[in-house]
């Protein structure tokens, strides 16, 4: 406590709604060189507002100054490692955003003629046969804004493809080590989720799936390496007793990192997968969002990709290259405003081509490489109940510090945020109980993930010794650690000037 | 009314027979598991409804127990209580922290529920 | 290698530590048959000036606002952006973090998406907002699967004047929820009452879009007082910029507000990243996708911010979720939330009527053009529908000779508009842009088609 009073207490940090001041304006717009019309006359008193939204009054310095200091409350990438399993927060390239902001991608309006925007639509044509060819698929869509929005076109594209045969079927099996997006999206798809169990090793168990596909399963929904970092050794068989039933194979693809140039989920006879531009084509992750899920589908597929699809003509027959393909009518229809978030494709297409093929392949090696030397280094202090040679990220569990002295995998969690480290993906997969989930990535230096063991073996070392400090954490992040309940029963989500 | 009056379901809900009327509530036991509810989700009164049916969800922070329809018959009450202290089912799981009330269709019986010494049996299995 | 901090000397005494002979080993589960042969073959590696030179050539290769004099509009709209929004949205803070699981070390991100929900409700008039979804129209259609849960009805009406990328992808979205889903027509560019009071019983949500595509106000008041009492959930898909003036969807009855959010402080990208926000009364909170962040206190009683309601998310209740969404918009949503804070209570209010002047300045003139007529005469707000004598293709591409993008043909939307454009405006559009605008289609007209 002697440190504690000693300690000046930092004040949180106002909203925006209580502080500036009437009348004050961070941003002047260009004069207004036209009349200023009368708007109950042009627009009509019934639709106009009574009152003007009470919005914030700042000057620039405040609103920079306000936005500053929130930002110090941040844990980033560019920080430290971000261990988050199945999230691959790898480092995210500077050269990639200073392409993304070329005025010449950020300024041209999506409804720009094709013969104005060849270097947009070549920048998407090429991506999409970039990731065809690291996936093996055929046809790619970069529309679907997000990994779960490509699940969700993916699905679409499962349902659109039994119409076409005649028989509308039932059900997706989906593992139970899956994403909650996985069976969200089945749902969302008019389809019914159908867990099965993995086995002993994490694996999908191939004798219970031959008894549960039937002529009424879709699809199969799959994770390679699934998210308990192992790869499906029996894919092949699990592609065949899918196919035999009449039903598809997607590919989860967020784990893609660990395959890039040593194995394409294509030439494992998936039919379709979606990938994730902010984990596997290090484009940053914004604090949840943009991101990128483009859907590769094989050729049989090809039809149903949402429209349009970005297409080439080398021949210039109407005048120009590259050009969206917009007659396709048995595409799924369109999962975005626009063409998807263009600028992130950017930033991966800028990724791809600064790595090549042997710095793609490097990428996995060294993900796998950083993978199982940090499993290595952590074996001896938690569990790890599924043991073996790990791709890229394998799952601890804290269950021997719970077992002993009540520890838990959210108090290592937050002890690990007072170390200025942050935690792993925590209590998922569900089928591990207090689970740790972590994905160290390639871009983590020897010395990165030398010192992340060492914190997690002194937490260790914390847990059976002064275990209050562990279940106490964290006190040195610019919150101690926040009443969930209290936020979910006393509901406040806007604020009310108090 | 002491425990060893109520029924249990495998699925962790209690009942409280009071002529043909049922009163029905989330365990004590399952209450502990789940840890500090946040919501409770409120059925319809007046609705019809057979065993087995989702009626309402009891939430805590990051889980959802789902509350099944024990026997078939019709909604009369539901705990408006819970709508402002859904912890009530915390404190109180297997009396103020009653959920809804059924009124039991015609020929339903409840002899093929737990008793609470059962009860206590299954849940420590 | 690039990003690659391991050098060879440290991978053999990684390997020592695994107790692995090769990188190989590690490789045992990949079933030696499914292993690449050879290289990929995609281009690379480049070094930095490389790259940036290969993608300037890209970027030169577009022609892009800066070029142009542009109506371009349609729901991404080229609007001045404020210095400071960039600088926020480049901190590394804000950029290379992620969807804040850890909330002790994310309040940064947890409090200003917290003030995005705030500035969403306010703009609104509802009591409740949602931390962003991927567009206004995954928007849209993700309020119509709100409204679908909430009546358990299973019909949908969507307004035919909103913008059809709306319809396109609430009609992608619906598809496999077995919805019906009905395309209300049009009357004067906007919704015909009398269509969708024929259509209402049992309907579970009307969509509309105000101002609609046609940039035309909608009867807001007649709809909502006709929804009222229909059961149906009222959704609103309404321009953030046009609520500093007009009525909010909380005044005509909408029990959801969404829209696209890219005018506050997003380029226009082409087309993405963009911004879709999502409001609603308290009532349907628990239906609502997404993140939702909520006030609350430490074990000291400090303020701070964590995800709420996460019950209702695919990583907790999967199948039953209320979306599958997951990843949402956040960087965006902060550049909205730093947009509003920058131009404030006065400063929206002057964009919006700067807005609504230009582009009544720009409908008297082009009116004024022979033979050009204005297709609507009812109000509008920051768009409005030319007709000209010939087609609007020829008219766009003439004009794009001259550096004119004139607006966005309507005949690739609505069949019996193929002689219509929407001109849109905002305040970057000056009197001498939309007075050659004029000049511009006049001499086209005045030549036969013919720049």
């Amino acid at each position: 406590m002697s440190t504690a009073t000693t300690k000046l207490e930092r004040p949180h940090e106002p909203t925006l709604f209580e502080q500036g001041s009437p009348g004050r304006r961070g941003f002047r717009l260009p004069p207004l060189d036209v009349p200023t019309i009368d708007l109950a006359r042009a627009i009509g008193p019934e639709h106009l507002r009574n009152e003007p939204p009470d919005l914030p009054e700042l000057a620039e310095s405040e609103v920079v100054r306000h936005f500053s200091r929130l930002a110090e409350l941040n844990h980033h990438v560019d920080r430290a490692i971000y261990p988050l399993g199945s999230c691959t927060m790898k480092y995210n390239p500077a050269v990639n955003e200073e392409a993304a902001s070329l005025p010449g991608f950020t300024d041209l309006h999506p409804e720009a003629d094709a013969r104005h925007a060849q270097g947009s639509i070549a920048l998407l044509y090429h991506l999409g046969r970039h990731l065809a060819e690291i996936s093996g698929m055929d046809a790619v869509s970069l529309q679907p804004p997000a990994g779960a929005s490509g699940e969700l076109a993916g699905m679409l594209v499962v349902r659109a493809y039994h119409a076409d045969r005649g028989r509308q079927r039932r059900k997706v099996i989906v593992p139970d080590s899956a994403h909650g997006t996985n069976p969200a999206s089945v749902r969302l798809a008019g389809y019914e989720a159908v867990e099965i169990v993995s086995n002993a090793q994490g694996r999908v168990d191939v004798d219970e799936l031959r008894r549960v596909v039937d002529g009424d399963t879709a699809a199969i929904m799959i994770t390679n390496p699934n998210t308990l970092g192992v790869f499906e050794t029996r894919i092949r068989e699990i592609v065949d007793i899918v196919h035999e039933a009449g039903g598809l194979v997607y590919l989860d693809g967020a784990n893609l990192n660990a395959s890039l140039g040593i194995v394409r989920p294509g030439d494992a006879g998936c039919d379709l997968m979606h990938m994730n531009l902010h984990k596997t084509f290090s484009t940053p992750h914004g604090g949840g969002g943009p991101g990128s899920g483009p859907l590769g589908v094989k050729e049989h597929l090809a039809d149903y990709l949402p429209f349009p699809v970005a297409a080439r003509d080398e021949s210039k027959a109407v005048g120009f290259e590259y050009y969206f393909d917009y007659e396709r009518p048995r595409s799924i229809g369109r999962v975005h405003t626009a063409y998807g978030n263009f600028l992130v494709a950017v930033k991966a297409y800028a990724y791809i081509l600064t790595l090549g093929p042997e710095g793609l392949r490097r990428v996995a090696e060294n993900a796998i490489l950083n993978a199982n030397y940090l499993q290595a280094l952590l074996e001896p202090f938690y569990d790890l109940p599924y043991a073996g040679r790990c791709q890229h990220e394998f799952v601890l569990a804290a269950t021997r510090q719970k077992a002993g002295t009540g520890v838990r995998a959210l108090d290592i969690a937050k002890r690990l945020l007072d170390h200025g480290l942050h935690a792993p993906t925590i209590y998922f997969p569900l089928i591990v109980k207090e689970a740790l989930m972590i994905e160290p990535t390639e871009t983590e230096s020897r010395a990165s993930l030398d010192r992340f063991a060492a914190v997690m073996k002194e937490i260790a070392r914390e847990a059976i010794e002064e275990p209050a400090v562990v279940t106490g954490a964290p006190t040195a992040t610019p919150v101690g650690r926040l009443d969930e309940s209290r936020a979910a029963k006393e509901l406040d989500v806007v604020w009310e000037n108090g | 009314m002491s425990e060893q009056d109520l029924r249990f379901t495998e699925t962790h809900e209690w009942l409280r027979v009071e002529g043909r009327e049922v009163t029905v509530g989330l365990t004590d036991y399952a209450q502990g598991e789940l840890g500090d509810i946040v919501f409770v989700e409120l059925p319809e009164v007046g609705r019809t409804i057979s065993p087995g049916d989702v009626l309402t969800t009891v939430e805590s922070v990051k889980s959802v127990s789902e509350i099944y329809a024990p026997v078939s018959g019709e909604i009369t009450a539901a705990n408006d209580a819970l709508d402002s202290d859904p912890g009530l089912v915390n404190t109180d799981a297997q009396g103020e922290g009653w959920i809804f009330r059924i009124k039991l269709a015609d020929g339903e019986d409840l002899s093929r529920f737990m008793s609470a010494d059962d009860y206590a049996t299954h849940t420590k299995g | 290698m690039p990003y690659v901090p391991n050098t060879d000397r440290d991978r053999e005494e990684m390997l020592e530590t695994i107790g692995a002979a090769s990188v190989e080993e590690l490789l045992a589960d990949v079933p030696v048959e499914l292993r690449v042969e050879g290289d990929l073959d995609v281009p690379g590696p480049l070094t930095e000036p490389e790259l940036l030179s290969h993608m300037r050539r890209l970027a030169s290769l577009n022609r892009s606002a800066g070029d142009v004099v542009s109506f371009m509009g349609g729901g991404v709209y080229d609007h001045v952006v404020p210095a400071a929004v960039r600088k926020i949205t480049s901190m590394a803070q804000f950029y290379t973090a992620y969807t804040p699981y850890q909330a002790e070390a994310s309040q940064g991100t947890l409090q200003a998406i917290y003030e995005f929900q705030t500035l969403i409700a306010r703009l609104t008039g509802l009591a409740v907002a949602n931390a962003s979804v991927y567009d206004g129209s995954t928007a849209a259609a993700e309020a119509c699967i709100m409204a679908l849960a909430a009546t358990r009805r299973s019909k949908v009406l969507l307004a035919g004047s909103a913008n059809p990328a709306t319809r396109t992808v609430s009609r992608t979205y619906l598809a496999g929820a077995g919805v019906e889903l009905v395309e209300l027509p049009i009357k004067g560019g906007v919704t015909d009452l009398d269509a969708l009071e024929r259509n209402l019983p049992d309907a579970a949500a009307v969509v509309i879009e105000h101002p609609n595509f046609f940039g035309l106000l909608e009867p807001t008041s007649a709809i909502g007082e006709l929804v009222a009492d229909s059961g149906a959930l009222l959704v609103a898909s309404v321009d953030p910029i046009s609520l500093a003036i007009l009525a909010p969807p909380s005044a005509y009855g909408a029990a959801i507000a969404v829209g696209e959010g890219q005018s506050l402080g997003a380029p226009v990208a082409f087309g993405g990243p963009l911004l879709g926000f999502m409001a609603t009364s308290r009532k349907h909170v628990r239906r609502l996708p997404g993140r939702i962040i909520g006030r609350t206190t430490d074990e000291n009683g400090r303020r701070g911010y964590v995800m709420t309601l996460q019950t209702r998310e695919q990583h907790i209740r999967r199948e039953r979720a209320t979306s599958n969404i997951c990843t949402n918009q956040g960087l965006v949503a902060l550049g909205a939330a730093v947009h509003l804070s920058l131009l404030g209570k006065e400063g929206l209010r002057e964009l919006a009527v700067q807005i609504a002047s230009r582009s009544h300045y720009a409908a008297d003139a082009l009116a004024r053009v022979q033979g050009v007529g204005l297709r609507f005469d009812g109000p509008f707000f920051r768009e409005f529908v030319i007709e000209l004598p010939f087609e609007a293709a020829r008219m766009k591409h003439e004009l794009s000779r001259v550096g004119i993008w004139p607006g966005i043909d309507c005949g690739c939307y609505y069949g019996d508009m193929k002689n219509c454009l929407v001109v849109s405006v905002t305040e970057k559009n000056s009197r001498e842009d939309i007075d050659s605008l004029a000049s511009g289609i006049e001499a086209v007209i005045a030549s036969g088609g013919r720049a």
